[in-house]
């Protein structure tokens, strides 16, 4: 640790002598289990870091969401700075649910489309970049397509699967009965006539620009029912793989015909689930982007991700990395899926080491996201009474996993305090911690109730039929709700079918949030609901205009139901949350603030998200824009 | 990238848009994008390709130079560029058709080039001495000659067929990028050379006056308009 006399503000940059800044991002680590597992001493690195430097709670955005939170990490600016709000958004004019992460635009029906970043601001690599300085960033959220900084960036959470979604899955089975659960495919399969032979199907790939039909590469399985395993074949590399119950395959790279000219690359692993005779179960993985040859740009510059893959193996390139569907399907169990962690663990280390060994000036980031998805799907061990354990007690086996992986994003730090000498600021952090999703809120139920939203004639609350936001009447509703934490007016001239009157809405965005404002939970006479916000409190900035009119922040506890946030309007405003999805963290942003530790003394009273933007860019000798908004916590 | 131009002159626009014979034309229209051309014409042949590969309507007036034109723009270093033309009148059409269709092959599959152009007048001659059945035979071997051309081609190619003659002529557009895929209305004939050139991201050089077309769509396509995969894309998330 350098020790440092008293300076005044003019020199304070100079006489930090620091030359590298490397952050580590765990995403989701939750400070009242850090502060626990620091207290029995089981996170040796973060004690190092808090005991040369300090700690302290980190508070995050309005939604508590990893792209808001990290994008207001990296431009230093509140959600209207940089125009992430939420992950789901709607299409104004029809109503239709996007996704509010980045967008495709054709800019000549001769030119193949490209990926447009919604994130916008100033990242501080960009900054960087003005002054010269290198940055290396490594899975970032919202950096897809990827910035240019001056040095090397590999896209986070925004890459698609091949696929376009965030991650689809597909379960092959000789059952006839089964039917597609939430974000998979099936695909039926019929077991070899006389048990001999092979089975004939193939891997889905993306949908061909003509006529959103299916493409497919053909694969052959031959059962091996008695050595537990089956032998699959296909037209990519490597050509021929044995699967072992209970294991997931090495990657397979395939290939997909778009058409006589066109082609696409993908990866994809298998997990052989159950093979006996008569009966074969099978799960692939979604159809990532070949970091050789992806479909779009994800590393800056082009070839890195390739230059990754060659040196590292070919590795996870969706944004979102973890199979958690196949687990809350029952396609995958426990095991299997922490076994798809430990993998994204390593990938990660592997990248994160690599570029440590290389990293001489400048920034490093890498984001390790695993804390995140385990938690969202393991909290249920944590608490025996969780709805989500009704019927199926939790395995004690679990109990202590997501203290496990709390010990492994420990390990990161470990390995920055490891390549840092003494002028490296180290900072490691987490965009927003983690809290139990035990019961969800419909926001369009409770506005039916209200008599602020009708469905169209014939049309009932909770009735299955329909999607997303189609079946209000929009020529009767004035309010509605979509996405995680927004509510929107069904504005007149913003709206396709808008009936607000401009002049109306602050008093009818009022009138929404006294209401929901300590809305009470029947079942318990619990405050669901902390309170409701107009967005100008919330928010400021260029892209404010973007943000729904009003943010809602739950309580503990609570989270919008499944439906509600995509826009359905269910029949209950409250309902048990029964999936293994059984954490959350998109409450009052107060519930879940980050941690912060970093191996320099800092100012630790009231250290937010948009603070470490200006105190990176001050270590490293720049300053930030006008547009930045915290301050730097280096005393 | 490498850029093969085929030119089917005095074969009316239609017969190469609407011949569901042509099995490996439809292909490369259901990959790609296709439509007739507007706009002014050349009713001269010679014109015609000038106007193509220069990317404007030129005159007699000045000599055109070879970095304003498709070869030259489009050529590497290290590689050739083909450009072929068939056919001498007083020869017999079909024989020296297959004469530059062979030579084309040869070419390719030999040498490192990236631009070929191949630009075949039998259609016209065939169509006004041995009339349309003749004219048929040649064009369905013409088809069957094409899976063998693609074979020469690289991971990143271009193919663009063109047919014309005096009053008509329509175009089919195949990439390895992605077009947007189905009809195209609205392209001009000296939008072709400009459409080239981004598409293998190379200047246009400002004698063009064609322009690649933004803004416009192809008839027919849409793209995420189905609200359900959108909403099945998003559940990938797991919040939803």
């Amino acid at each position: 640790m350098t020790v440092r006399g008293p300076e005044s503000e003019a020199d304070g940059v100079a006489r930090l002598e620091v030359e590298k800044v490397i952050v580590v991002g765990l995403d989701g680590l939750e400070p009242v289990i850090v502060e626990e597992m620091l207290a029995r001493g089981e996170l040796p690195n973060l004690a190092r870091l808090r005991s040369v430097g300090g700690y302290s709670r980190l508070a995050t955005t309005s939604p508590a969401q990893t792209p808001v939170a990290w994008s207001s990490f990296a431009t230093g600016t509140n959600p209207g700075g940089h125009g992430i709000f939420d992950f789901v958004g709607r299409d104004p004019a029809t109503y239709r649910p996007d996704l509010a992460l980045n967008r495709y635009e054709q800019p000549s029906p001769f030119l193949p489309p490209k990926a447009v970043n919604r994130r916008r601001g100033v990242p501080i690599w960009s900054v960087l970049t003005e002054g010269g300085i290198r940055s290396v960033v490594i899975r970032c959220p919202c950096t897809y397509p990827p910035d240019s900084p001056k040095g090397r960036l590999l896209s986070g959470m925004g890459v698609p699967d091949l696929r376009g979604g965030f991650g689809t899955g597909t379960f092959y089975t000789t059952d006839p009965g089964v039917e597609p659960l939430e974000g998979e495919q099936v695909v039926r399969i019929e077991w070899p006539e006389g048990g001999g032979g092979t089975i004939s199907t193939h891997v889905i790939g993306p949908r061909t620009p003509k006529n959103r039909s299916d493409t497919t590469s053909p694969i052959t399985v031959e059962p091996l029912p008695g050595a537990g395993r089956a032998i699959l074949r296909s037209e990519g590399t490597p050509g021929e793989v044995e699967l072992e119950r209970g294991r997931w395959s090495p990657w397979i790279h395939l290939k997909f015909r778009l058409g006589l000219l066109q082609s696409t690359r993908g990866i994809v692993r298998f997990f052989l689930r159950k093979v006996e005779p008569g009966r074969l179960e099978l799960y692939a993985s979604p159809v990532n982007f070949d970091p050789g040859a992806p479909l779009f740009p994800i590393s800056h510059p082009d070839l890195y991700a390739s230059d990754l893959a060659e040196e590292l193996g070919p590795y996870h390139t969706t944004g979102m990395v973890e199979d958690h569907n196949a687990l809350s399907n029952g396609r995958i169990d426990e095991d299997a899926f922490l076994s798809q962690c430990e993998d994204a663990w390593r990938e990660r280390e592997q990248m994160f080491s690599r570029e440590l060994q290389r990293f001489d000036s400048g920034l490093l980031y890498c984001l390790f996201d695993t804390p995140d998805r385990v938690q969202h799907l393991f909290w249920r061990f944590r608490e025996p009474d969780h709805p989500a354990n009704l019927g199926r007690p939790p395995d004690p086996r679990y109990a202590g996993t997501i203290a496990e992986t709390y010990r492994r994003a420990d390990a990161a730090a470990g390995l920055a305090l490891e390549a840092a000498d003494d002028r490296t600021l180290v900072v490691a952090l987490s965009d927003h911690g983690f809290n139990s999703f035990r019961r969800g809120v419909d926001l369009n139920a409770w506005l039916h109730q209200q008599g602020l939203l009708a469905l169209l004639d014939g049309s009932h609350p909770g009735d299955a039929s329909g999607t997303g936001l189609s079946r209000i009447d929009w020529s009767r509703t004035r309010a509605y709700a979509i996405g995680l934490t927004g509510l929107y007016l069904n504005l007149r001239d913003r709206e396709g079918g808008g009936i607000v009157p401009a002049e109306a809405a602050d008093d009818l965005k009022r009138e929404i949030a006294e209401a929901l404002t300590g809305l009470v939970d029947p079942q318990d006479g619990r405050t669901a609901i902390r309170d409701a916000v107009p967005r100008e409190r919330v928010y400021s900035g260029p892209f404010l205009e973007e943000a729904p009119d009003l943010v809602v922040h739950y309580e503990a506890g609570y989270r919008a139901s499944w439906g509600g946030a995509l826009g359905e309007t269910g029949a209950h405003i409250f309902e048990d949350n029964t999936k293994t999805w059984s954490g959350d963290h998109i409450i009052h942003p107060a519930l879940v603030p980050g941690v912060l530790f970093l191996n320099r003394p800092f100012r630790d009273d009231s250290a937010s998200i948009v603070d470490l933007a200006p105190t990176i860019l001050e270590a490293l000798g720049r300053s930030g824009g006008a547009e930045m908004e915290g301050r730097s916590l280096l005393r | 990238m490498k850029i093969l131009v085929l030119g089917l002159d005095g074969l009316p626009g239609d017969r190469l848009l609407g011949d569901n014979r042509l099995v490996y034309v439809r292909l490369l229209m259901e990959s790609g994008c296709f439509g007739h051309l507007s706009g002014d014409l050349p009713e001269q042949a010679e014109a015609f390709w000038r106007t193509l590969e220069c990317g404007r309507h030129t005159g007699k007036d000045r000599p055109v130079r070879s970095s304003e034109t498709l070869p030259g723009l489009l050529a590497d270093e290290g590689s050739t560029t083909i450009l072929i033309t068939s056919g001498q009148s007083g020869d017999d059409p079909t024989a020296s058709s297959r004469s530059a269709w062979d030579e084309l092959l040869r070419r390719m599959a030999s040498e490192p080039w990236s631009f070929a152009r191949l630009v075949d007048d039998t259609p016209g001659r065939l169509l006004s001495t041995a009339g349309e059945a003749a004219l048929d035979a040649r064009i369905a071997r013409f088809d069957d000659e094409l899976p063998t051309l693609l074979d020469c081609l690289g991971e990143e190619s271009i193919v663009l067929l063109i047919a014309r003659d005096p009053t008509s002529a329509a175009f089919v557009l195949a990439t390895s990028t992605g077009v947007a895929p189905g009809e195209v209305q609205d392209l001009r004939l000296d939008d072709l050379a400009p459409v080239l050139l981004a598409i293998a991201h190379r200047p246009i050089p400002p004698s063009m006056t064609g322009r690649p077309p933004d803004g416009l769509s192809p008839s027919g396509t849409e793209q995420d308009s189905d609200e359900q995969s959108v909403i099945d894309r998003l559940r990938g998330l797991g919040y939803l």
